[in-house]
């Protein structure tokens, strides 16, 4: 099995499609990855600063090193445990990822940097020798100060790893999937639980929005809003006189146009959340200020809190990716569940920096479960 | 707050982090970590020597002055590091709980781990003989860890504030 196959594989585990389905399951395993890990560093640097002779010098080297090293051994067992759940989930991205590389090879380093000690200033009969003097002898004093410069390394590399995989803001946003409230009500979440496709690498369209004209508005007006208004009528349930009637497509052509237009969406998220994109032009007046919020308004908002931008815009993404499966299965069940999902993105969106004064707009907001502001 | 922290974000400084934020930001955020590293491992060891489980040919003096001047540079370190991710991200930090939940972690441990310092010093004889024994005293060691365990996952959820739903503040428009 090559490589690519494999990583795929690993993608695709009950464990790690899980984990993307979850708000809660990746944060989880973050926050364990960096307590062990920082039980590994402050214990390692602890012995590293008596090798060098910097700290403890009064105690025996041997002594610190047992009760401390099996601390050390079980704190990164689980880091290393965490980090390869982590790596699950996006293995591929991961893996092609330098930082990431950097990051093994480093921590491989390391190991070598202890074997190397444990072979020669840290064998026993040579240990005996120096282990009540305030310091290492000179193997011992390079191993210790190298050991601390690779830990840190390791852990600038690691850090790196979320801001150059999916992105930062790709990374650190939540999935669409539940939160808090969700959890208190034991409802399943206000939007359907929706695969987190693999990272899109930033393509080259985001690079000109400074010297591009196009605006959010624009980029709404000729792609979102059609293809979503496209979507919004391709699957309906429709209760008239006649009964109730499902609406869906049929044909392999109408599932085409379906799939086209969910196409539309997804390469529209770089696109809106490109860096200097202006939400629309001055020209552009609101014809109903009382409710909607002026472009620069809209302006103001955008750049205050892009991160979150970018977050609500991946939601549509995800909303979008997740209805690609549907089509893909022909599931119209499962598409009217992704055309809600993005329905939702939409709306909570435009409620956060369109029109956020529309109080009726939240109410039915709310109501519906659409709002995860 | 939402104010202040829109006005921060156009500050200099912060828009300086924020045009470098490529490097800046994981660099700052893995100086934070060293910090933490340095934290968690000061007050486990001293965690661990009122427990008797490791360092007991020292006495709780000796291990505190050995770990106490740590815990004071790396909680230098973590201010300095936390102040100018604030500075760079304001919006994404302070208009979360998670960031003030954590803040109040820090506090509470700050003022206990000084007491608990303070008090060794004071009191050292009363500390080896008769406190390490009682259980209270062991339940508190216990639960330092787990605020500073908690200081650590809430400083991670910062980036996943809407995990609080209603009672993030991220999530009011």
């Amino acid at each position: 099995m090559d490589i690519s196959a494999w990583l795929k594989s690993l993608e695709d585990t009950g464990f790690a499609t899980g984990v993307r389905h979850s708000l809660y399951l990746f944060p989880f395993l973050e926050s364990v990855h960096v307590m062990a890990l920082s039980v590994v560093f402050g214990t390692v640097m602890v012995v590293d600063l008596r090798m060098l002779g910097l700290a403890s010098i009064r105690r025996p080297f041997t002594r610190m090193a047992t009760e401390l090293l099996k601390i050390t051994w079980g704190a990164f067992a689980v880091a290393a445990l965490t980090g390869a759940m982590m790596f699950m989930t996006n293995a591929r991205v991961y893996a092609a990822n330098t930082s990431f590389r950097v990051k093994m090879l480093l921590l491989v380093l390391a190991a070598i940097n202890m074997a190397v000690f444990h072979l020669t200033a840290g064998k026993p009969e040579a240990v005996r020798r120096w282990d009540t003097a305030p310091s290492g002898p000179g193997p011992a004093k390079a191993a210790g100060a190298l050991s601390l410069i690779l830990w840190v390394a390791i852990i600038v590399a690691g850090r790196v790893i979320g801001f150059t995989t999916t992105g930062k803001e790709a990374k650190e946003a939540p999935p669409p999937a539940q939160n808090f409230d969700d959890f208190l009500s034991g409802a399943p979440g206000d939007s359907a639980p929706v695969p987190a496709p693999a990272a899109t690498p930033q393509s080259d369209s985001t690079a000109n929005a400074k010297t591009s004209d196009l605006t959010i508005k624009i980029i709404m007006d000729t792609m979102v809003d059609p293809s979503g208004d496209f979507l919004f009528e391709s699957v309906a349930d429709i209760s008239d006189d006649r009964g109730v009637t499902h609406k869906a497509p049929r044909t392999a052509q109408e599932w085409d146009a379906v799939r086209h237009h969910l196409q539309v969406l997804i390469d529209a998220q770089p696109l809106l959340i490109a860096p200097g994109r202006r939400a629309a032009n001055p020209t552009d007046r609101s014809a109903n200020p009382a409710v909607e919020n002026q472009p620069e308004e809209v302006q103001k908002l955008l750049d205050a809190q892009h991160a979150d931008f970018v977050q609500r815009a991946d939601r549509l993404r995800q909303a979008a990716a997740s209805g690609l499966k549907a089509v893909d299965a022909q599931d119209k069940d499962a598409l009217l569940v992704s055309i809600t999902a993005i329905d939702k993105a939409c709306e909570s969106c435009h409620l956060h920096y369109w029109y956020p004064k529309d109080k009726r707009a939240h109410q039915a907001a709310k109501e519906e479960g659409g709002i995860i502001e | 707050m939402n104010n202040f922290a829109e006005w921060l974000s156009t500050t200099f400084p912060s828009v300086f982090i924020q045009t470098h934020e490529g490097w800046m930001i994981p660099v700052i955020q893995s100086l934070h970590i060293v910090g933490i590293g340095i934290i968690v491992g000061s007050t486990l060891m001293m965690a661990l020597r009122v427990l008797g489980w490791v360092g007991t040919d020292q006495t709780l003096l000796q291990n505190q002055k050995r770990f106490g001047p740590w815990l004071t540079i790396a909680l230098c370190l973590l201010l300095a590091s936390g102040g100018l991710l604030i500075v760079a991200e304001p919006v994404r930090e302070l208009v979360t709980l998670s960031f003030w939940l954590k803040m109040a972690f820090v506090v509470t441990l700050t003022v206990l781990v000084t007491a608990f310092q303070a008090s060794v010093k004071r009191h050292e004889q009363r500390w080896e003989q008769t406190l390490v024994k009682r259980k209270s005293v062991r339940l508190g060691v216990l639960l330092t860890f787990v605020i500073l365990m908690c200081i650590i996952v809430l400083g991670r959820l910062i980036a996943y504030d809407h995990i609080w739903g209603h009672l993030s503040p991220a999530t009011k428009a």
